[in-house]
């Protein structure tokens, strides 16, 4: 168990990178923030502040977002259809970072994994552990992963 | 090696999970050369810190907001007159005809139906 000065140091630390990952999960400035803000709370209850749990935890808050967004995503789509002119219940916030653009075409699932892979330097082993599967089905998910984002990147850069 | 190694494998080697002769084949093919690179341009891509711009927000008319409200309103008012202990379900119908179900366990949403048909099924 860490100390609360501990846990608030590291936290700090990392807070801009955890913000980061959560941003390019969600393509929500406002709402990588909080996300970020409730891992670190999450972090004093545990007591615990290391860089593998802060982001293993983020990334578990963020699958948990976007699978509530999905749910209001199909009621607004349903209670808007008829209605030719009215848009579902996006964002109305377009990120403009390349990186979420380049991701959003990805699951939630091989979104987080790339992400802990590039951005927070996951090793295979611990990838493995995160979701439960062997490193060699690490480095194929990883493989698909890649190869959405860079048809994604090129679409992006050709723009 | 002749032939090139597969996606799988070249993710691999750029991850350090692949030695020997994926090397040495990779050391003498342009085509491998050039797929690295590119793995490389989006690592560097996704490993930098998202830029600092914020968001560009995107005008919507009033007309819009007020439909959007209208239905927030109609499908919060629906979980709300649920009791969220246990599970239930209500059903309503709209002046304009439609109905609308929904059932709710422990304050999660379970399944909606509009004019009967499901728009979520278990939570999902």
């Amino acid at each position: 168990m860490e100390s609360t000065t501990d846990i608030e140091q590291n936290y700090e630390a990392h807070r801009e990178r955890l913000v980061g990952f959560c941003l390019r999960m969600l393509g929500d400035r406002a709402q990588a923030e909080d996300l970020a803000q409730d891992v670190f709370v999450k972090s004093l209850e545990e007591g615990k502040s290391e860089a593998g749990w802060l982001y293993a935890c983020a990334r578990n808050r963020c699958l948990d977002q976007l699978r509530r967004r999905g749910v209001w995503s199909k009621i607004s789509d349903a209670l808007s259809r008829g209605i030719s002119w009215m848009p579902g219940f996006e964002s109305d916030v377009v990120e403009n970072d390349l990186g979420v653009r380049v991701l959003q075409g990805l699951s939630p699932k091989l979104r987080s994994l790339l992400l802990l892979k590039t951005y927070a330097g996951f090793s295979y082993e611990e990838l493995a552990r995160i979701y439960e599967t062997t490193p060699e089905a690490v480095g194929v998910m990883l493989s698909r992963a890649r190869k959405k984002a860079r048809v994604a990147w090129k679409e992006e850069t050709e723009k | 090696m002749k032939s090139c190694p597969d996606e799988v494998i070249l993710s691999r080697y750029f991850d350090g999970e692949e030695a020997g002769e994926v090397g040495e084949h990779v050391s003498s093919c342009l085509r491998c050369q050039k797929y690295l690179k590119e793995l490389e341009g989006l690592d560097n891509l996704l490993s930098s810190a998202p830029s600092k711009v914020g968001g560009l927000r995107r005008r919507r008319s009033r007309r819009v907001w007020v439909w959007a409200a209208a239905t927030l309103v109609l499908s919060v008012g629906l979980l709300w007159q649920v009791d969220d202990r246990r599970t239930s379900s209500q059903s309503v119908q709209t002046s304009s005809g439609k109905s609308y179900s929904v059932s709710v366990s422990d304050g999660v949403l379970l399944s909606l139906h509009i004019d009967g048909e499901s728009v979520v099924r278990n939570g999902k």
